[in-house]
Formats: C-alpha cells, sequence, structure tokens
C-alpha cells in the first residue's frame, strides 16, 4: 500500500553546516554550540572525541584545542541562501528543510535533466559552484533521491560520506533493503523519534533499521505505541509522514497586502508575527499545527519570492517567524529589488495533529507562572538565547560572586531550588549588607586620587598612601565626602593562575552617590554603586 | 482664596476615591500589593495595574527594586529591561524573590556580542514581557524606545493589567509616568573618614502624580541595615509641606 503513495523526493545536504558557516577548514576542530551543548562539529573534532549532544565542557576536555562557535541559525540561512538560489534555479519548489538541507520532489527535474542519476550528478556541481571557494572543512555533498523523506536524507548523508550521489530504485522493497543494513540510529538523528525509545530498540538486541521492520507491526504498536508504529513504518520503507498528516481545506492561507509599499524588514516581521499568531490559531482551534509553510512575498514591481519550510515537530507562530525573516533577509541580501513589498502570505501546505502538552491538573504551578515561562520562551524567540537571563547563586566576597546570571533556557524556571541554593558559606571577608544595587561586571574604570592629585595607593600594611579627595568616574569628577577601607581580599591563593589580591574601599560622593571600588595592582576599578 | 477652596475640593475628592468610589474587591483586583513603607505612601495603597511608575534620584534603583519586591512577594514575576548591572543580592535583600526574576540583557553592540536592538526588537521584546510578567522594571537601556512605539506598549500594558516601573533621570525616557517616586537628600549612615562601613541609607522618598493632589513624602531607610526598606519613625510630629500662598 506503501509504494505508491511515498512520494519521489530528492534531498540536497551540506554536511556540517554550522561548522562550514564558522569558517572551519580542513583539519581543523571546530564545534558549534547551542544552549551549552554542541550541535554541530567538524570531522577534526569528530575525531578528537567529540559528539553531538556533548556538553561544552565535555567537548573542551575531548580536545582543548577545539574552537568553540555559538550557534547563529540566523547566519546559517542567511549564508546557505546562495546554493538555495542555485539550485533553485534548476529545481522548482524547493523546501529549505533546515540551513544546509534542501528537499524538492524529484520527478520532474530528474525527467528534464534525462535520469534522476544525472540529476543528482548536476545538482552535486551546480550547489558546489554556489558555494565557490567555502571550505567544507573537508568533506563533500551529498544528493540523495529515495522514496519518502526518512530515506531520502539518510541516502543524502550516506552520499557525502561515499563522496558520490546515492539513488534508491523506487519501490518500496529496495527501500526497505536499503535501510535494512543501517543502525537504528539514524530515526532519531534524522527522523526526530525519540532517542530513549532508540536506545531501547538497541537494548533490545536491534541494533539494525532491517531487524526492527522484521517485526510484526501490530506487536510493535502494542508494545512501543504511536512512536514505535511510525518509526516501524519508517524503517521498512514505508509512508514517512506524521500520523495524521493531510492537506488542509482550502482557504487557510492568511495574506496581508499593504496599502503603502513597505521597505523595512522589520516591518514585514512583525506583520509576518500577526500572520502567523492568525494562523497557529485557526489551525489550533481544529486541534492541528502546520509542518509545511509557503511563505510568499511580492513586491510592488512583481518579483516574488516563494519558499517552502518544513518541520516535522510542526512551526510554532515563532517558528514561523523565524523563518519568515530569514527568507526575507536573503531575499533582500541576494536580489536588488526595485520596489518595497505589497504582499506577504503564509500557506499552509500540510498540517498534522497537534499532540500538544498536557498541564498538570494540579501541582505549584500557578497562572502568573505558565504566562512567565511562555513569556520567556517567546522572549528567547525575540532576542536570542544568550540575551535573556534568570539568576543563579554562586557564593563568593565579590558583589556581583554571590549571584550570577544564566541564559533561562539552560534553566529549570519552575523549579528554581537547585539554581538558587547558596553554596554554604562562610565566606569571609565579604561585605555586610546593604548590597549594592548596580553591579559592574566587568569592573568600571575609575581613578582615585589624593589632595596632592596622586593616584591613592594601598601599601604593603593594608593602609593607604594618603585619603582618597576626588573620583573621576564616567567622565565626571567629584569630591569624596567620606569612605571606609581598604579590607584586603586575597582570594584562591592556592592557586597561581586564579589568585587574586585586592583591597576594597567604600567612597562617598558629595552629591551622595556611594561607590565601591577596588584595587587590584595598584588599578582602581568601579566594582559596584549603591543606586 | 479661590485656589485653596480647588485644593481643598480636590483633596476631598481624592480621598473619596480612596474610600469608597472604587469598590474594595474591584480595587484589589486592579492593584499589586507593595511593601508596608509605601502603603501610606502610594492612592490606594498598591500598585495600579495598567500604569507607569517613574523612580528617580540618586536611590532610584533601590527604590524601583523595593516597589518590584511587594508584587514579587506575592507571587508576581517581575522582568527588568535595559538594566544590565542590576545587583541580584541587593533585590533579594530588599524582598524580590530570585526565583520569578527575568532579567533581558541588550547586547553591547562590540565584537560577537551581537548587534543592539533596535526600536523593533525593543518593541517586540517589551510586548513579550507585557504579555508574561506582572511588574517590568525598565531601566536607562530602554530610553531609545520611540515615543510612538512606547505609547502602544504602554496601551498594551493597560490592557494586560502590568505594572511598569522606569528607572533614570525625569522625563528621560519616552514612557510618560502616571506617579513618580523621587528619592532625594540621601544620607549614609556608618561611613566615617576611613573608617567604618556604610550601614544604611536615609531617604526621603516623594510621591507625586495625576492621581495625587498633593505631594506625599516619607523619610524611609532605603536600604537599611539587613538591606530592607523601612520607614524612619518621626521623632518630631510629620513633615508638612509648604503650602502656595496668595
Amino acid at each position: 500500500m506503501a509504494g505508491a503513495h511515498v512520494p519521489r523526493l530528492g534531498v540536497l545536504w551540506c554536511p556540517h553546516w554550522p561548522v562550514v558557516v564558522a569558517g572551519a577548514v580542513a583539519g581543523e576542530p571546530v564545534a558549534v554550540v547551542h544552549a551549552n551543548r554542541v550541535i554541530a562539529h567538524s570531522l577534526a573534532a569528530a575525531e578528537a572525541g567529540i559528539t553531538i549532544g556533548q556538553r561544552r565542557r565535555e567537548a573542551q576536555a575531548c580536545c582543548p584545542s577545539v574552537r568553540i562557535e555559538q550557534h547563529d541559525p540566523m547566519r546559517d540561512a542567511r549564508v546557505f541562501e546562495q546554493v538555495v538560489r542555485a539550485v533553485g534555479v534548476r529545481v522548482p519548489r524547493l523546501e529549505v528543510t533546515e540551513p544546509g538541507l534542501l528537499t524538492f520532489v524529484a520527478r520532474g527535474p530528474a525527467r528534464y535533466f534525462g535520469g534522476e542519476a544525472a540529476m543528482a550528478e548536476m545538482l552535486v556541481q551546480t550547489a558546489a559552484d554556489a558555494l565557490g571557494g567555502t571550505s567544507l572543512s573537508g568533506t563533500s555533498l551529498g544528493v540523495g533521491v529515495a522514496d519518502g523523506r526518512f530515506a531520502a536524507v539518510v541516502a543524502a548523508r550516506r552520499s557525502s560520506r561515499a563522496g558520490r550521489p546515492l539513488v534508491i530504485e523506487a519501490g518500496q522493497p529496495t527501500t526497505a533493503e536499503f535501510l535494512s543494513r543501517l543502525s537504528v540510529r539514524w530515526l532519531s538523528v534524522v527522523a526526530g523519534v525519540p532517542a530513549d525509545v532508540v536506545h531501547l530498540l538497541q537494548r533490545l538486541g536491534m541494533q539494525h533499521l532491517g531487524a526492527f521492520a522484521a517485526l510484526p507491526e501490530a506487536d510493535v504498536l502494542a508494545r512501543f505505541g504511536h512512536v514505535g508504529a511510525f518509526a516501524h513504518r519508517l524503517a521498512g520503507g514505508g509512508d514517512d509522514r506524521l500520523p495524521g498528516t493531510i492537506d488542509p481545506p482550502a482557504g487557510m492561507q492568511v495574506q496581508q497586502v499593504f496599502d503603502e509599499p513597505v521597505h523595512h524588514s522589520d516591518a514585514l516581521v512583525f506583520v509576518g508575527r500577526q500572520l502567523a499568531e492568525q494562523l497557529v490559531g485557526a489551525l489550533a482551534a481544529d486541534g492541528r499545527v502546520c509542518t509545511r509553510l509557503l511563505v510568499t512575498a511580492e513586491t510592488e514591481h512583481g518579483e516574488q519570492s516563494e519558499r517552502l519550510w518544513y518541520r516535522s515537530s510542526g512551526l510554532s507562530a515563532a517558528a514561523m517567524v523565524e523563518r519568515v525573516r530569514w527568507q526575507l533577509d536573503a531575499w533582500a541580501q541576494h536580489e536588488a529589488l526595485t520596489a518595497g513589498v505589497m504582499m506577504l502570505r503564509l500557506d499552509p501546505i500540510e498540517v498534522c495533529g497537534d499532540d500538544g502538552v498536557q498541564l498538570g491538573l494540579w501541582g505549584g504551578r500557578t497562572q502568573a507562572d505558565e504566562w512567565a515561562v511562555r513569556a520567556v520562551a517567546r522572549l528567547v524567540a525575540v532576542a536570542g538565547e544568550q540575551q535573556v537571563l534568570v539568576p543563579a547563586a554562586q557564593g563568593g566576597r565579590q558583589p556581583h560572586d554571590a549571584y550570577t546570571w544564566v541564559p533561562a533556557v539552560t534553566a529549570d524556571l519552575l523549579e528554581p531550588a537547585e539554581r538558587l541554593a547558596m553554596p554554604a558559606g562562610p565566606w569571609p571577608g565579604r561585605l555586610p549588607s546593604p548590597s549594592p544595587a548596580l553591579v559592574h561586571d566587568p569592573a568600571a574604570p575609575l581613578s582615585v586620587v589624593d589632595a596632592a592629585g596622586q593616584v591613592v595607593r594601598v601599601t604593603a600594611r593594608g593602609g593607604v598612601s594618603a585619603p582618597p579627595v576626588a573620583v573621576a568616574v564616567g567622565g565626571t569628577v567629584e569630591r569624596v565626602q567620606s569612605w571606609a577601607g581598604p579590607w584586603p581580599v586575597e582570594e584562591r591563593w592556592w592557586d597561581a593562575t586564579r589568585t587574586r589580591r585586592i583591597a576594597r574601599f567604600q567612597l562617598l560622593t558629595v552629591s551622595g552617590r556611594l561607590l565601591l571600588a577596588v584595587v587590584e595592582r595598584g588599578t582602581w576599578a568601579l566594582a559596584a554603586e549603591y543606586a | 482664596m479661590a485656589r485653596g477652596a480647588l485644593a481643598d475640593n480636590l483633596t476631598a475628592l481624592a480621598a473619596l476615591a480612596e474610600k469608597g468610589v472604587v469598590s474594595g474587591a474591584v480595587a484589589r483586583e486592579r492593584t499589586l500589593p507593595v511593601l508596608a513603607p509605601f502603603v501610606d505612601l502610594l492612592p490606594h495603597g498598591a500598585l495600579q495595574r495598567g500604569s507607569v511608575v517613574g523612580c528617580h534620584g540618586v536611590a532610584g534603583v533601590s527604590l524601583a527594586i523595593a516597589l518590584a519586591a511587594g508584587p514579587s512577594a506575592e507571587g508576581a514575576w517581575v522582568g527588568v529591561a535595559g538594566l544590565p548591572g542590576l545587583g541580584v543580592a541587593a533585590a533579594v535583600e530588599l524582598g524580590v524573590a530570585a526565583d520569578r526574576l527575568v532579567l533581558v540583557n541588550e547586547p553591547t553592540g562590540s565584537g560577537a556580542d551581537g548587534t543592539r536592538f533596535d526600536d523593533a526588537r525593543w518593541a517586540e521584546v517589551l510586548a513579550a514581557m507585557i504579555d508574561g510578567f506582572d511588574v517590568l522594571v525598565l531601566g536607562p537601556g530602554t530610553e531609545r524606545v520611540r515615543a510612538g512605539t512606547a505609547r502602544r506598549l504602554m496601551a498594551r500594558l493597560q490592557a494586560r493589567g502590568a505594572v511598569a516601573i522606569v528607572v533614570g533621570a525625569p522625563d528621560a525616557g519616552p514612557f510618560g509616568t502616571d506617579l513618580t517616586l523621587q528619592a532625594d537628600s540621601s544620607q549614609w549612615q556608618g561611613l566615617g573618614d576611613g573608617h567604618g562601613v556604610a550601614r544604611g541609607r536615609r531617604s526621603v522618598v516623594q510621591v507625586a502624580g495625576r492621581r495625587v493632589p498633593r505631594p506625599r513624602r516619607a523619610p524611609l531607610w532605603l536600604p537599611g541595615a539587613d538591606g530592607c526598606i523601612a520607614t524612619i519613625e518621626q521623632s518630631h510630629g510629620t513633615v508638612v509641606p509648604l503650602r502656595p500662598t496668595g
């Protein structure tokens, strides 16, 4: 039954795309991290033992010379656009599954170029030309053609390793045979099957997809539930669309036609957000979520940008907006647009049932907590992961030591006890409360002089060379009204590289500002302010 | 003569509004609780949902944190933007719950840190914060938001019922304030000439605004020796503000 309905797909795969964008040259260990976990690495890094999903520290422990780069999907998408454009000339209706991975329906182009193998060869050449001098850090492009998304992506990734395109003959038996010798781990790597399910399969002795596919379907459903049945269908070369996937009824598309041409991409993205929320809301009313989205933008002069976007787990409003932004930025960058944008349209091509997340009926969470957690997720999408922070206790003697800010994505917002447990003190030399309300980390430059205009020094016996009289901070000079200190602190004297000897002062200026200044190796700095 | 009568009427109206015009239940739903030292200072003894409160003066940051501490202690989330150096230890001492504190840090725009937020980005960030948090503390970093954007955001704030506490110089930012708290004449205690340590700050907080016909003022420990805010007991009667004559 499956063979007839499974679409014939081609996939172009640029291996380790985030690493390529990060500018890795062949032989250089590079790892791209996202939320403190490795999400991509170069071949050299893999040889040193770095794996996907490792913590940053673990990666650095495996390979101290590794270059760590932060994940920047925006940049990945922007650079990938050159490949998309080059391939898009040859192949219509491209779908950017993610930066580095292109999917398209193979039938038409294969006929046009005289066979699937010829088409695949041509695509490799086209993409390589588009990349020009970009170093692929020692790997090669992969093109795979097969029945269904799963087999096609696997084929493309295998072809990248083999160094030549890989075409799997049409039909369910050949697809199943191709997959049968491969590891079951492909299920989690490519198809998003939970890693614990795959792990369980391995512990049950099924190392290869063939062994898993040989199980009776009913038994798999009984033992592993719907996730297992889905994985089983994939392993057997069957239809790999999510259960409940349908083509949405016509008229679900949302669009905005502007009265005035819009020239600013931010304004368009803002409209895109409203459209996305509208679309997601309409789909959610049916209990559905969009997995394939067509984004179209058109200028006043008829220039058009059309892209298909896919996400197997469904596109949230934030994810849609992100893709709209990628598309518009790349469009504006690669094409000299002659007019402002007149129309923006979001068209759901494929929707499927939304599993959703059911909240516990009772528990410690309040409505305010739910709202806040949702807002934090939204803020991360808008402002970036490194920009949204929550406090974590770490303990220490300096004002910026007691608490530190950590990215909210790395913290459990609703279970904060562990994060905020202050490490057992005592911290001798810690200043008594009140604590300063403004902390400068890193410390701001500051200059403190005595009555003779000389910089005040701290003597070896813990005194001052002369009482401080004036302080210069941020371009203004103020007279010191009263002061106290120095309070010396010697930290980590047992560790030659991290040891610090500092002296602290409180300086009250005549305008009422109370500053916490530190002196380290004769240099003054403003550590905090009691604002 | 006429001006005095008008002022008296305004005072009476304000007193009415405080007593009975707004029913207690509605008032509670439309307000957020504050710490005890603020109860006598603020109209209705609470923060009005949907309002913008400005905190100015040398103790402005401490004042803003102390204002946010009341709702925070009652379960509200506090979102901070444009104030990258907020001292968490001070906030915790003043009564803010650290587990419900979120900071949005604008990139500095130098090196690999990313570009600074433009107006549209600020609009999105602040809109998300308004939707999710009951109390917003907006520092000088948000002063670059355009006036039009700020107006739209304030409309959203009113619809959602959050409270924005703006820190910075008076009239510096784009957010028009309903209520301003000015913390001036700060006197640090405990600091000598080369000895001692700062133990607390005496500060006179003055409240003014549309709903406050006469500026109210009270001397506060901001913060006190334990880092908390507290009212300074007066030994010589209440301070009577000067009345305009003629």
